[in-house]
C-alpha cells in the first residue's frame, strides 16, 4: 500500500477540484458545502513516488462531534475508521478498513473564510504531521478588499505556503514541488488525544497579522446579484423563472438533440446499415427477428438507451452543473426552506431532490450531508418513490410528449403530488426533532464553462458504463421472451393483474420485469405496444412508482440496511400496482 | 429606560413587537430576530450550537439582518462579509447590543 497524504480544510473551500488537478480524478465538484461524503482517494506523483492522496470531507473542527469530524480525527490519528455508517471510503482508493499513519496533511486555505479556516489549521497542526497549506481563493479575498501575505502567514504557522485557484489549476505544480520538497516521515504524533480548541480571539489576532488591505470593500454585480437572489423579493420570482427555465432547457434541448441530431444520424446513419448486414448473413427467423425485429436488439439496444435517454443525459447534467457551480442551490434551499418545513424537511433537502432527477443512487448519497436521519429517511423515500429519475425522464417523453402533452404532464404532477403526500406521512411517522436551517450562503460564482462540459461527459460516460450496458441487456431479454413467445406466455401468466386490473395489455408485463435492471425499462417498451391514452397514464404511472433498479436497492442496503430497503421495495411495488390500478378502475366507472 | 422609549438609535428603524429588551445606560439589547432588513448590531450573546463560531457568529462581530424568508423560513444575516440562514429559534437566542446616541 502506498503511503497517504491527507486533503484537507472546512467544507466548500475548493479542496475536490484541488483533488482532482493533483489526481486527474473525478471527485464531485459543487459551490456548496457536503458535497463530498466518501472518502475518494487517487494516486498524486511526488519527487518522492507515488502517494495515496484521500479527499477527506470538510469540517470545521476536529472536536469530533460530527461522523465527519470523527472520520477526520481518526484519519489524521491512522488508525480504523471507527465512525461506521455515514462516510465510507471510495471503491477507487485503496482505503478501506484499516488505515496507515498518513506522511503529510495537504491542508487548503480558505482564503475568502481566513478565521475558521485557520481555527482547523491551528487543530491540524496540532498533530504534528508534515504539513503544506494551500492558500486557496485569494482572489475573493481580494474582491473583498484583503490579501493573504504569504510571507507572514509561513512564518507564523512555520509551514510551507501555495497560493492556489484550484477551479483553474493555478499553482498545482508549485504545490506538488512543495510537497516534494518537505519530509515526508511523520514525527510523533498525538494520538488518542482530543485536540485543545484554539481560542477564537486568538485566531482572529493572526488573521490580522496576516492579511494587507488594499482598500476599501466593493461590491460588484455577481455579489449584488447574489445578495439579490437569496431575499424574497426579488428572489422567489426569478426562483420560478429559473426552475421553468431548467425543465425548459432539459426538455427543449433534450428534445433538439433527440429529434434533430441522433434520431436523424441513427436512422440514416447507423440502422440501415445494420439492417442491411444482418440481412445479408442472416436467414429470416428467429436469429434475425431477435437482432432487428420489433423489439431488434440491434436497433432498439442501440436507439433506446443513445438516441432517446442520451439527449437528456447531456441537457440535464449541463443544466444542473450550471446550477451546483454557480451556488444558486442552497439559494433555492434557503428561499424554499418555509415550504420545506411545512412537510418535515429543511430547505436544503432540495439539492438531494435535484440530483435524484438525475440518478437516484447520488442523491441518496448526498442526503449524508444532512445532519437528521429523520431528514435523509424521508427524502431517500420521495426519491425512490416518486422522483424518476433522468433516463427514466427521457423515456416517459418519449413515450407521451407525441401521443399526450397532457398525460406527460399529469404524470410530472402526480410525481410532485406523491412527494407531498410522502413527505407529510413519513413527517408523522418518523420520530425525530424538527430540522433547524443553519447553513452559509456561497458566493455566486459564475461557473466555468470547461468544468460544466467535464462534468457533463462524465456523466454521460458514466451513463453508458452504468446505464446503456444494462438497459442492451434488457432489450437483448425482451427481443429473446417476444420472438421465442415467452412474452405472451408472461403476459398470460400476469394477465389477472396487468390486463385485468391495470387495463394494459398483456404484453406489459415484460416492462415490469425489466423494470428491476432499469427504471426506464418500465416505460420505454411501452412505445411498441400502441396504447389508448388511458392505457399510457396508467403505464406511466406504474413505471413512476415501481421498484427502483437494482443499483439504488443495493445503494439503500449500504445506507439504512437491510429493512428499509425492503421497506422500499415494498412500498414502491404496492404503491405502483396500487396507484395504477386505481387510476385504471376510477376511469373505467366514468368513462 | 424601556427600550421603546430610546428615540436616538443610530441604526435605523427597529422592530420591538415581541422582544424582551433590556437597555443598560447608553445601550440597548434586543435578540437578532427583531433586526429590520440593513440595520446591525453587537453580538454580546450566542445560544447553544457549536456552528455558529465556526460559521463567523461570534460575541463582539458586527451581525447585519439581511432578509427574513417567507413562510416562516430561516432569516438571513451577515457577519464579516459571510451570508448565513439560520432558522428563527437560533436566530431568537442571538443577542445585540446597540450603543445609544
Amino acid at each position: 500500500m502506498s503511503e497517504t497524504i491527507l486533503l484537507m480544510g472546512l467544507p466548500n473551500v475548493g479542496k475536490s477540484a484541488l483533488f482532482n488537478r493533483l489526481t486527474g480524478l473525478n471527485a464531485q465538484v459543487a459551490n456548496y458545502g457536503g458535497t463530498t461524503v466518501e472518502l475518494a482517494s487517487g494516486t498524486i506523483a511526488l519527487k518522492q513516488g507515488d502517494f495515496n492522496l484521500i479527499d477527506v470531507p470538510g469540517t470545521y473542527s476536529l472536536e469530533a462531534s460530527c461522523d465527519a469530524e470523527r472520520v477526520a480525527v481518526d484519519l489524521l490519528q491512522a488508525g480504523k475508521i471507527s465512525s461506521k455508517g455515514k462516510l465510507h471510503c471510495h471503491s477507487q482508493g485503496s482505503i478501506k478498513g484499516e488505515l496507515q499513519r498518513p506522511s503529510a496533511v495537504l491542508y487548503v486555505l480558505d482564503a475568502n473564510n481566513l478565521v475558521s479556516s485557520l481555527y482547523l489549521l491551528m487543530q491540524v497542526l496540532e498533530y504534528n504531521l508534515p504539513t503544506v497549506v494551500a492558500l486557496n481563493r485569494n482572489d475573493l479575498a481580494n474582491e473583498k478588499g484583503y490579501q493573504v501575505d504569504v510571507k507572514a502567514l509561513e512564518k507564523e504557522i512555520g509551514v510551507p505556503v501555495v497560493t492556489t485557484l484550484a477551479v483553474k489549476g493555478t499553482g498545482v505544480e508549485e504545490l506538488k514541488e512543495a510537497l516534494g520538497q518537505i519530509s515526508l516521515k511523520s514525527k510523533t504524533s498525538k494520538k488518542e488525544r482530543a485536540v485543545k480548541p484554539p481560542e477564537w480571539r486568538r485566531i482572529e489576532d493572526l488573521s490580522q497579522r496576516i492579511i494587507t488591505r488594499h482598500g476599501p470593500t466593493t461590491t460588484n454585480f455577481r455579489q449584488k446579484l447574489g445578495g439579490l437572489l437569496v431575499k424574497p423579493w426579488p428572489g422567489l420570482p426569478i426562483a420560478f423563472l429559473v426552475i421553468c427555465m431548467i425543465l425548459l432547457a432539459v426538455v427543449g434541448l433534450g428534445m433538439g438533440l433527440r429529434q434533430f441530431v441522433l434520431l436523424p444520424f441513427f436512422n440514416t446513419f447507423v440502422f440501415p446499415h445494420i439492417e442491411n448486414l444482418v440481412s445479408n448473413i442472416t436467414q429470416p427467423g428467429l436469429l434475425q427477428n431477435v437482432l432487428i425485429g420489433n423489439y431488434g436488439f440491434l436497433i432498439k439496444g442501440i436507439e433506446w438507451p443513445f438516441a432517446l435517454v442520451l439527449p437528456y443525459i447531456i441537457s440535464f447534467y449541463i443544466t444542473l452543473s450550471l446550477l451546483e457551480d454557480s451556488g444558486y442551490m442552497p439559494r433555492l434551499g434557503v428561499l424554499f426552506d418555509g415550504l420545506f418545513k411545512r412537510i418535515g424537511l429543511q430547505g436544503t433537502g432540495i439539492i438531494p431532490l435535484l440530483l435524484g432527477y438525475g440518478c437516484a443512487i447520488p442523491a441518496i448519497l448526498s442526503t449524508r450531508a444532512l445532519n437528521q436521519r429523520k431528514q435523509r429517511l424521508i427524502i431517500t423515500t420521495m426519491i425512490c418513490l416518486a422522483v424518476p429519475c433522468i433516463s427514466q425522464t427521457g423515456a416517459f417523453i418519449s413515450l407521451l410528449a407525441a401521443a399526450s402533452v397532457p398525460v406527460m404532464i399529469a404524470v410530472f404532477a402526480l410525481s410532485f403530488f406523491s412527494m407531498i403526500i410522502v413527505a407529510t406521512i413519513m413527517n408523522r411517522l418518523v420520530k425525530g426533532p424538527p430540522p433547524e436551517t443553519l447553513i452559509e450562503i456561497p458566493e455566486l460564482l459564475v461557473p466555468r464553462l470547461s468544468s460544466v462540459m467535464k462534468k457533463m461527459w462524465f456523466s454521460v460516460k458514466q451513463f453508458i458504463r452504468d446505464g446503456a450496458f444494462p438497459m442492451i441487456a434488457g432489450v437483448a431479454i425482451a427481443a429473446l421472451l417476444y420472438e421465442t413467445g415467452l412474452m405472451a406466455s408472461l403476459g398470460q401468466l400476469m394477465s389477472p393483474v396487468v390486463v385485468g386490473f391495470l387495463g394494459l395489455p398483456p404484453e406489459a408485463a415484460v416492462p415490469l420485469m425489466l423494470g428491476i435492471l432499469r427504471r426506464e425499462l418500465t416505460v420505454l417498451p411501452l412505445m411498441e405496444m400502441d396504447l389508448t391514452v388511458l392505457q399510457l397514464f396508467v403505464g406511466a404511472s406504474v413505471a413512476l412508482f415501481y421498484v427502483p433498479c437494482i443499483a439504488v436497492i443495493a445503494s439503500l442496503f449500504r445506507e439504512f440496511g437491510f429493512r428499509l430497503s425492503i421497506g422500499i421495495l415494498l412500498l414502491t411495488t404496492v404503491g405502483a400496482f396500487a396507484v395504477g390500478g386505481a387510476i385504471y378502475q376510477f376511469a373505467s366507472l366514468i368513462m | 429606560m424601556a427600550a421603546t422609549e430610546t428615540e436616538t438609535i443610530d441604526i435605523g428603524q427597529l422592530n420591538f413587537e415581541s422582544c424582551s429588551n433590556e437597555c443598560q445606560p447608553g445601550f440597548i439589547s434586543i435578540t437578532a430576530d427583531c433586526l429590520d432588513a440593513g440595520t446591525c448590531g453587537l453580538i454580546t450573546q450566542l445560544p447553544e450550537n457549536s456552528l455558529l463560531a465556526h460559521l463567523g457568529i461570534r460575541c463582539g462581530k458586527n451581525l447585519q439582518m439581511v432578509t427574513r424568508q417567507r413562510f416562516g423560513g430561516p432569516v438571513v444575516v451577515e457577519v464579516d462579509g459571510h451570508v448565513i440562514a439560520l432558522s428563527r429559534t437560533l436566530c431568537q437566542g442571538i443577542k445585540l447590543s446597540f450603543a445609544c446616541k
